[in-house]
């Protein structure tokens, strides 16, 4: 025992922790930078470069730290490299250590949501930003125990630099062993040391990561702050306590026209502007020659069966997927390349996402999931707009008033719940004051009891009474299989000059447009929250054979219906055999429909048919429901039949703009 | 070999005319080697090891490696009382070689394998590091030879397995050796002898150094560990009641001082140096000093292949 603590305390043992020290630094810092470039090759696109990455981890995690040490030391200056021995040890535990960290910066980097980087995408970030504000922080706390590993293991590597001379505490050890024949004592104090040295690297790792735990209590914040991506928070606003739900005006980052000047919908220009687009997944055709052309202001409703292109359609719009033919135009421009037609850099697509604004919000949310719900909203802009930070933070702290989240806004997404989580996405997305809103099925991932929440905040935000100050963007909605959830009174603002009578069981109709353009103005008293909903069985006076739609959903002016047509469940095939036949169980569906709403089909204003995989005359199908409408306005006309996708369930759903303008109103012509 | 200093005897006048005549034949032996420069530091010098500096100047101020496997006490091993220098015979002559011809020493401590790729591939200048220069090491280096080798047979106390030396005493034992000891492939070849005495064959077990030999013998995984006397020696002195010495077997090699090949200048100085020293009877002080016997000493001569 004496002897063993003689040992212990010999200052010749004990410097040769600083070699021990200095070989595991230059190991570790080293591997880490040549780990930081193969990670960066294999994640990359360029193929030689990925092959050459993948040989070079084949090769020296395939041979032994002892063969590359020797190699360093005593091959290499035989091509004149003459290392150090330190140099030479530090310089093969590195080349060692290189690919395993490659590997835990790789899986760090895929760890993080594919989700999450499509919404960095979405809001224009370019690849560094997303690098450093969304990826890197979450990666590299998912990377603190792997990498505490890799020192603990690079710490007792370095004892095989003992044999290429290097005077660490194994060598040193071991010599002291030889000419004192203690074997035992020395060894054993020798085992102590390295114990001591790999607890201190296993203590930094748990400390590590207990400060950039993002659970942990403020007060913590040092190491977080010195990480990219988070920031304190800001105490001013958060004081303001929960205000659900009382919305209040937002201006807007970008100032736009205000809507008196703006033109009336039909002479605002296209939002998007989609023309013959063709989509494959490998031999899955998705989408087949599609057209769309979405005004500004305009809010437009896909409906279709399950993989028929609806969220392919979104994501080809903002470009987050590439399309083999066709042309994809948002708010006149492209984002699949440069006018000219040369190819846009991830970089340069970056920029002009943000600089055409096109929001977009996730079925799964996409919360970025290290940032708290302010930081969500107001990084982005700070990150890609350029947003001076406190005027980030207020326009972030506004709309989540606004989405009725303002005593959550430190939290983070984790401890939100999927509506609030969604509510606070449809901000984020809604910061850079878009020109268009993508919404790709926003509630399919809720529970039901979550959905109204969400969907109020959808309807505020397109109907909001404050048009004058917040411009609402022209929202994209999808939906599959269940109603669709996008209110908007524009459309039915097209102008039919038509008196109406009132719905009874619609709430009363809401405010007017303002003078300026002939709309009421606000009037206050829409009970925004009113929505009936119906399911529908067979029983519910569908003449018989007609397979009923199965779900509706009227919110105030808009009535949704979703339904398939009736097929033969022993050939999938359509049971009725022409188009005009299909069309009319159509509408005798519908009826039954809006019969349970007290509704007639001449209240319809517009209808919008999307069909999935419908491989027949499109023309016949469109003339086939024009005839619905008996009235003198040939503009109550279904106004879209889109074929989606070839060899997808056949399904129809519609969209009805009810018309329930009290009779008395003045008969406000918008222009048509 | 070199001319000596001119007598005391003689008159100024006439000193420098002998001078001149004895330092001719130097003169001219310098001349193929040598340019101008020689002749006046020749002058100066008095000694002989004054004189080898002035013929091998290149080698003055510096400062050279000498790569040893310091796991040999006696030999070279780090000093007990103080870790942070090593001492032994190797080193003490390394020492007085560099005071020769005016070069200091620094050590690189590797496994005994490793010795001689470390000298091939630069790290290393030289290597005295009881090497045994056989004509195989010779392939790898240039050897002048300074010691002759006696091995001495490490056994438990007592001598349980009755080993006699490197013959068919051995049959059916395991020795511990170090990768790259002359002493493996010898007891390799007492196979066929084994064999044909219908005994099992020798096994050896290789470790990187005296220590680990010799803890393989008190944790009773080996039977001997063969080697030079002197480190048997302190084997026993450390373990006296676990280990004792069998007897002492002559080699027929003797220990030298590794050179690179591409070397021949540094080869010749030390060549020069050694016998220098031997004549002023240094070496013989030095193994009285470690106990290494007198009579071990060998002349040099240079082992190349």
């Amino acid at each position: 025992m004496a002897l063993f603590l003689h040992y212990l305390g010999l200052p010749y043992l004990l410097w040769g922790i600083t070699l021990t020290l200095e070989v595991t630094g230059l190991g570790l810092g080293g591997g880490l930078l040549a780990g930081l470039v193969l990670a960066a090759m294999q994640l990359g696109r360029v193929r030689p470069l990925a092959a050459f990455a993948r040989a070079y981890a084949v090769i020296f995690r395939g041979t032994p730290l002892i063969l590359q040490m020797v190699f360093a030391y005593d091959a290499l200056p035989h091509v004149g490299l003459k290392l150090s021995a330190v140099a030479a040890a530090g310089l093969a535990l590195a080349a060692n250590e290189a690919p395993f960290i490659a590997e835990i910066l790789r899986s760090g980097v895929r760890g993080v949501e594919a989700g999450q980087v499509a919404a960095g995408q979405a809001l224009g970030m370019t690849p560094a930003v997303l690098m450093r504000h969304v990826v890197a922080p979450q990666a590299i706390r998912s990377m603190v125990p792997a990498m505490g590993n890799e020192a603990v293991s690079a710490l007792k590597n370095s004892s095989l630099a003992s044999v290429i001379s290097v005077q660490e505490l194994t060598l040193r050890s071991t010599q002291l062993a030889s000419s004192t024949f203690d074997f035992f004592s020395i060894f054993f104090a020798s085992g102590v040391v390295y114990l001591a040295l790999t607890g201190a690297a296993t203590a930094l790792q748990l400390a590590a990561e207990a400060l950039l735990d993002l659970d942990r209590p403020a007060p913590r914040e040092l190491l977080r702050r010195l990480l990219p991506g988070r920031r304190v928070a800001l105490p001013a606003r958060a004081a303001a306590g929960p205000a659900q739900g009382v919305p209040e005006p937002v201006p807007p980052v970008r100032s736009r026209a205000p809507a008196a000047d703006r033109p009336p919908l039909s002479g605002r220009p296209l939002a998007v502007e989609v023309r013959g687009l063709h989509k494959r997944y490998g031999n899955q055709i998705v989408l087949d020659g599609l057209d769309l052309a979405v005004r500004s202001g305009e809010v437009v409703a896909l409906l279709g069966s399950s993989g028929s292109g609806k969220s392919t359609l979104l994501r080809c719009i903002n470009r987050l997927e590439m399309w083999e033919s066709g042309l994809v135009r948002v708010g006149g421009q492209r984002l699949d390349s440069r006018e000219d037609g040369a190819r846009l850099s991830a970089r340069a697509l970056a920029r002009q996402r943000a600089r055409v604004g096109v929001g977009m919000v996730f079925q799964q949310f996409n919360l970025f999931g290290h940032l708290s719900a302010r930081e969500n909203v107001a990084g982005p802009l700070r990150w890609v707009h350029g947003v001076p930070g406190p005027e980030a933070d207020r326009r972030a702290d506004e709309l989540l008033a606004r989405v009725g989240l303002t005593h959550r806004a430190d939290a983070l997404p984790r401890h939100l719940s999927g509506g609030q989580q969604q509510r606070v996405a449809i901000a984020r997305a809604l910061a850079p004051n878009p020109a268009v809103l993508l919404l790709d099925e926003p509630t399919s991932a809720l529970d039901p009891e979550l959905v109204a929440e969400v969907l109020e905040v959808i309807r505020q935000l397109a109907l909001g009474p404050d048009h004058d100050h917040f411009h609402p963007p022209a929202p994209l909605c999808r939906g599959s299989g269940g109603p669709c959830r996008v209110p908007q009174r524009r459309h039915r603002r097209r102008g039919r000059g038509r008196p109406r009578r009132a719905d009874p069981a619609a709430p009363s109709a809401d405010g007017a447009l303002p003078a300026g353009d002939g709309r009421r103005a606000p009037a206050g008293g829409r009970d925004m929250t009113a929505r009936q909903s119906f399911s529908f069985s067979p029983a519910d006076g569908v003449p018989p054979g007609v397979a009923p739609f199965s779900h509706a959903t009227r919110w105030g002016d808009l009535l949704f219906v979703t339904g398939q047509m009736p097929t033969d469940p022993a050939t999938g095939a359509l049971v009725a055999g022409d188009v005009v036949a299909q069309a009319e169980q159509v509408r005798c569906n519908l009826e039954a429909v809006l019969a349970r709403f007290g509704l007639m089909l001449d209240d319809a204003l517009m209808v919008r048919v999307y069909l999935a995989s419908f491989e027949a005359d499109y023309a016949a199908f469109n003339d086939a429901y024009a005839g619905w409408f008996r009235g003198p306005l040939p503009s109550r006309t279904c106004v879209g039949v889109t074929a989606l996708a070839l060899g997808a369930a056949v399904e129809i759903d519609l969209i009805l703009g009810i018309a329930n303008d009290p009779p008395s109103s003045n008969t406000p012509r918008v222009s048509a | 070999m070199i001319a000596k200093p001119a007598s005391r005897h003689k008159a100024p006048a006439r000193r420098v005319l002998s001078a001149v005549a004895c330092w001719l034949p130097l003169l001219l032996g310098f001349a193929c080697l040598l340019a101008a420069a020689a002749p006046e530091r020749a002058r100066a010098a008095s000694s002989p090891c004054e004189q080898l500096q002035a013929k091998y100047p290149q080698f003055k101020g510096k400062t050279l490696v000498d790569a040893v496997n310091p796991h040999t006490p006696g030999y070279e091993a780090l000093d007990p009382n103080d870790p942070s220098r090593y001492v032994g015979f190797d080193i003490d002559l390394a020492e007085a070689l560099g005071k020769c011809l005016g070069f200091g020493v620094t050590y690189k401590p590797v496994s005994f394998a490793a010795l001689l790729p470390t000298l091939q591939s630069g790290q290393a200048d030289l290597v005295i590091s009881d090497v045994y220069a056989t004509s195989e090491r010779a392939r790898a280096a240039d050897f002048i030879t300074y010691s002759k080798v006696f091995d001495g047979v490490l056994v438990a106390k007592g001598n349980p397995r009755h080993i006699s030396g490197i013959n068919t005493s051995l049959c059916g034992d395991t020795a511990a050796e170090n990768t790259g000891f002359v002493e493996v492939p010898l007891v390799q070849n007492l196979s066929g002898a084994c064999k044909a005495a219908g005994k099992p064959q020798p096994a050896v077990q290789l470790y990187d150094n005296n220590a680990d030999c010799i803890q393989a013998i008190l944790a009773g995984r080996a039977d001997t560990y063969i080697n030079d006397v002197n480190t048997v020696d302190q084997a026993v002195k450390a373990y006296p009641d676990k280990l004792g010495k069998a007897v002492a077997v002559t080699l027929p090699y003797s220990i030298g001082i590794a050179v690179p090949k591409d070397k021949p200048q540094l080869r010749d100085a030390l060549m020069a140096a050694l016998v220098e020293l031997q004549k002023e009877g240094k070496e013989t002080a030095l193994l009285k000093t470690w106990s290494l016997g007198a009579g071990k000493m060998e002349s040099p001569r240079l082992v190349q292949s």
